[in-house]
């Protein structure tokens, strides 16, 4: 009986870890089991298990700064801390991509590649003549680091969280009541009335005691410390540098452009006329069919001695060229469809091909002229060759002395001098700079800075070799070392006295104000307190939210003012950031109105409240998915990329 | 290891065979039937969800061309045949959207409480929400309005939920606690939320609970 048991309990046993190692393989199926066993990437950051690779970072970064350096210009400057400010940045596009990628699928949001196919085609920037263009899509997606698979994925993501983002924001509403209240609020005015007591009004009057100017100085000692200077003498290694002091004769320059010829040479160039039969995309074997029939059927006309311009005009579905005769731009090798460029290559001029198959359909090709490759003769690129002779020579000599400088400078470390003999460089020096930076190229340089104040080349030692960029090195060590230093007393108290002459005319200032905010609240007049006191009462009625008539931070105030409850006025007093004292009334609050007869004003408040709504509901949706998401980020430096997100 | 001859092992795993050879052939059949089953279903999910995706797709198009009777229809197709969809909540919000500029206030707060219902979304249900009380105070509700807000479990969309209280105190004429409600909105706002001066100017606007500055 317990034997049979045993056995069962066996029997089932082995039937359940059958059914598991199935299941296993039918549910993660055999991809997944292959690749997780192969070579672990380096893996920069996980987002609720997926990974983040150092590749994956590489080419977002790389896209970034690119990104970057187009918009920037010359003003675009790589130093360290900007790279480490867009690694961030990219890191943190890459965590916040897959953490709404993520939750859109949990949620059940999809995109199909049929739809990314569509979104593909409609995109102006892989246009030409308003078709899609597959050679200016490649070109793109080169230039920007993406391979097509890497592209459509991306554009699948972006596609997908753009869906819920859609989803929050297309369907706000603003209710009438609510664009009532807005426009109301928007274009409220205020009538207010002010006086403002001058701070320097007292400063004459106050009368502050040497004592009392010691003990402030002595207090702030930071305020009267100079800063820690240091001036610099360097050597510069560059490639533009070098290539100035290079000189060559005549034969070197005649080798140089013979051997590389094809630089100074015309390539080849067609001038063709075409009758494209439109096959599309997905045409199926008999519309292929269809389109081959015809384009052989013009192809014999053609052979019958039709005019190529008459057909061309007929037939091709080429819209844009066949008006013109089928003429399209003259081209070079590798600006065409390959099938196009290989059966011109054998043509003659005036010959024209039996219909050939492209990725558009059947094109047939008429060659109407010929440019043979020309050689650009040595005195009409003499210029060109010499710089690019002397650019090649001079990296040759930027390699080799980059490795002198950094060994001459590391094996006399208390000297520039010999390194600058052996490499005929002049040693240059630098003005005083703080740890700010000075006003030249190399002193604002944020390396430069770093290693100048370095303790090792305080010391009194060479700094490490310093690359500025790729063609520019420089190796620095301190000149004069100032440290910071307090300035005698007696050089700033004229300072401090003023200091604390403007601190006791403000006070003044203020004391009077809120004596007669008081005085205000009482009931008595503004008019009345400021004659009393020589200053000046002004009154202004309408005052919008961007009314410019009074000071910026009297208006912004006076709209932060409660209104009172029986509409009687309500006074405040307060501090302008010059130290000047305001005095202020609020008199009265008028509801806005809009001018507006046929509604397209109220429609644009609409629009714009829907918009924050929604874009609001969007903001607090990506705030609580950052939040949800277990995200890991194994590089230290970039650990902080996390905190920026919340 | 050679404890057994040749022979012994073929007798070994006969007897083998013949103890869990029934249990493991039906445990493989088993398996191939759930492992199918559930590759099937999954597959059928995922097809259901793709389509939905481009009926959606369809009805904001009818959106943007103002096509309002087939944004209406092609909503209630969605909300028959696949309630559970996020997609299907999102084309009933666009419909209260749509009743709301009809001025059908009454038909916006239903389709705003079937979301809320049918949601298995917690942030589309708790959008409705947020919703669904501003509806009710357009409609003079304002009880009701703040009854609704007391419910949500999500505190994700806190500011929002803030500023719709707020509104509903200033109507009720609860000035103190109108005040509260806005100055906790900005406060928890998220940094990198877009502006939201009409929240100041709100709460700038409300009247000195005691006469004097604030």
């Amino acid at each position: 009986m317990l034997q049979s048991i045993r056995d069962r309990s066996q029997g089932w046993l082995a039937g359940i870890i059958v059914f598991l190692v199935i299941a296993t393989f039918l549910l993660w199926g055999v991809h997944s089991y292959l690749t997780s066993g192969g070579n672990q990437p380096d893996v920069v950051a996980t987002v609720s298990g997926k990974q983040i690779t150092q590749v994956m970072l590489n080419t977002a970064y790389e896209r970034l700064r690119q990104q970057q350096q187009m918009q920037l210009g010359a003003d675009f400057v790589l130093d360290q801390k900007t790279e480490t400010q867009l690694k961030k940045q990219a890191l943190n596009q890459l965590i916040m991509a897959q953490v709404l990628s993520q939750a859109a699928i949990k949620e059940g949001y999809r995109i199909t590649m049929g739809e990314v196919e569509g979104a593909l085609l409609a995109i102006p920037a892989f246009q030409v003549n308003g078709r899609f263009s597959r050679e200016r899509f490649n070109e793109i997606l080169n230039g920007t680091l993406y391979t097509e698979k890497s592209f459509l994925g991306d554009l699948q993501t972006s596609m997908l969280i753009n869906q819920v983002r859609g989803g929050f924001i297309v369907s706000a509403f603003a209710l009438p009541q609510e664009v009532d209240t807005a426009i109301k609020l928007i274009n409220q005015k205020r009538d207010i009335g002010y006086l403002i007591i001058p701070a320097n009004r007292f400063s004459e009057t106050a009368n502050i005691k040497n004592d009392d100017a010691l003990a402030y100085y002595d207090q702030h000692h930071d305020l009267f410390t100079t800063s820690e200077q240091v001036s610099i003498d360097y050597l510069k290694l560059s490639v533009p540098q070098l290539v100035n002091n290079l000189h060559f004769t005549d034969e070197q320059l005649t080798q140089f452009y013979q051997n590389n010829l094809s630089n100074y040479t015309t390539p080849q160039r067609w001038h063709v006329a075409h009758i494209l039969i439109q096959v599309p995309n997905n045409a199926t074997a008999q519309q292929v069919a269809e389109a081959k029939t015809k384009s052989e059927a013009i192809a014999k006309q053609l052979k019958a001695g039709e005019s190529f311009a008459k057909l061309a005009k007929k037939y091709s579905d080429d819209r844009l060229t066949a008006n013109k005769g089928g003429l399209l731009d003259w081209f070079s090798s590798g600006m065409i469809d390959p099938s196009i460029e290989k059966a011109v290559t054998n043509l003659h001029v005036g010959n024209i091909t039996d219909p050939i198959r492209t990725k558009y359909g059947f094109d047939i090709i008429k060659l109407n002229d010929l440019q043979k490759p020309q050689v650009k003769p040595l005195a009409d690129v003499r210029s060109q060759v010499t710089k690019a002779l002397g650019q090649q020579q001079a990296e040759q000599v930027f390699a080799d002395d980059s490795d002198k400088l950094s060994n001459l400078t590391y094996s006399n470390p208390m000297s520039l001098d010999i390194a600058a003999k052996t490499l005929g460089l002049q040693v240059k020096t630098s003005g005083l700079f703080t740890k700010d930076g000075g006003k030249d190229e190399i002193t604002t340089n944020s390396k430069v800075i770093t290693a100048a104040f370095s303790q090792d080349v305080l010391q009194g030692n060479n700094s490490n070799v310093i690359e500025l960029n790729p063609d520019t090195l420089i190796v620095l060590r301190v000149k004069q070392h100032m440290p910071p230093t307090l300035k005698p007393f007696a050089d700033v108290r004229d300072q401090v006295m003023q200091i604390l002459k403007n601190k006791a005319a403000q006070q003044k200032a203020q004391a009077l104000g809120e004596q007669l905010v008081l005085q205000l609240e009482q009931g008595k007049s503004g008019q009345q307190l400021a004659q009393q006191n020589g200053l000046k009462w002004q009154e202004l009625k309408a005052v919008g939210r961007y009314n410019t008539q009074a000071p910026a931070a009297i208006v912004t105030y006076a709209f932060h003012m409660a209104r009172s409850v029986a509409q009687a006025a309500t006074a405040a007093s307060f501090q302008l950031p010059n130290g000047d004292y305001v005095l202020l009334k609020l008199i009265a609050v008028h509801d806005g109105i809009l001018n507006d007869p046929n509604g397209t004003q109220k429609r644009i408040y609409r629009e714009e409240l829907e918009n924050t709504n929604g874009q609001l509901g969007y903001a607090l949706y990506v705030k609580k998915q950052l939040a949800q998401a277990k995200i890991v980020i194994n590089n230290k430096d970039l650990a902080s990329a996390a905190n920026q997100l919340n | 290891m050679n404890a057994y001859t040749e022979a012994e092992q073929v007798e070994l795993l006969k007897k083998y065979w013949h103890e869990y050879g029934t249990a493991a052939v039906v445990g493989i059949v088993l398996a191939l039937i759930l492992g199918f089953g559930w590759r099937y279903w999954q597959q059928h999910h995922e097809q259901k969800l793709a389509h939905v995706s481009m009926r959606y797709e369809q009805l904001l198009t009818n959106v943007v061309n103002g096509n309002s009777n087939a944004v209406e229809s092609g909503a209630n197709r969605l909300i028959e045949r696949y309630p559970h969809t996020a997609y299907t909540q999102l084309a009933a919000l666009q419909l209260a959207r749509q009743d709301v500029y009809q001025n059908k206030l009454n038909n916006a707060e239903d389709k705003l409480q079937w979301v809320m219902k049918h949601g298995d979304n917690p942030s589309l249900r708790e959008v409705a929400r947020l919703r669904a009380a501003r509806v009710l105070l357009a409609e003079n509700q304002p009880q009701k309005a703040l009854d609704m807000l007391t419910k949500s479990d999500d505190k994700a969309y806190q500011p929002l939920e803030l500023e719709v209280k707020g509104d509903i105190y200033v109507t009720l004429g609860e000035t103190e606690q109108a005040s509260d409600a806005y100055q906790h909105a900005l406060k928890v706002l998220p940094e990198f939320a877009v502006m939201q001066p009409l929240l100041q100017m709100k709460l700038d606007d409300l009247p000195a609970a005691k006469t004097g500055a604030k």
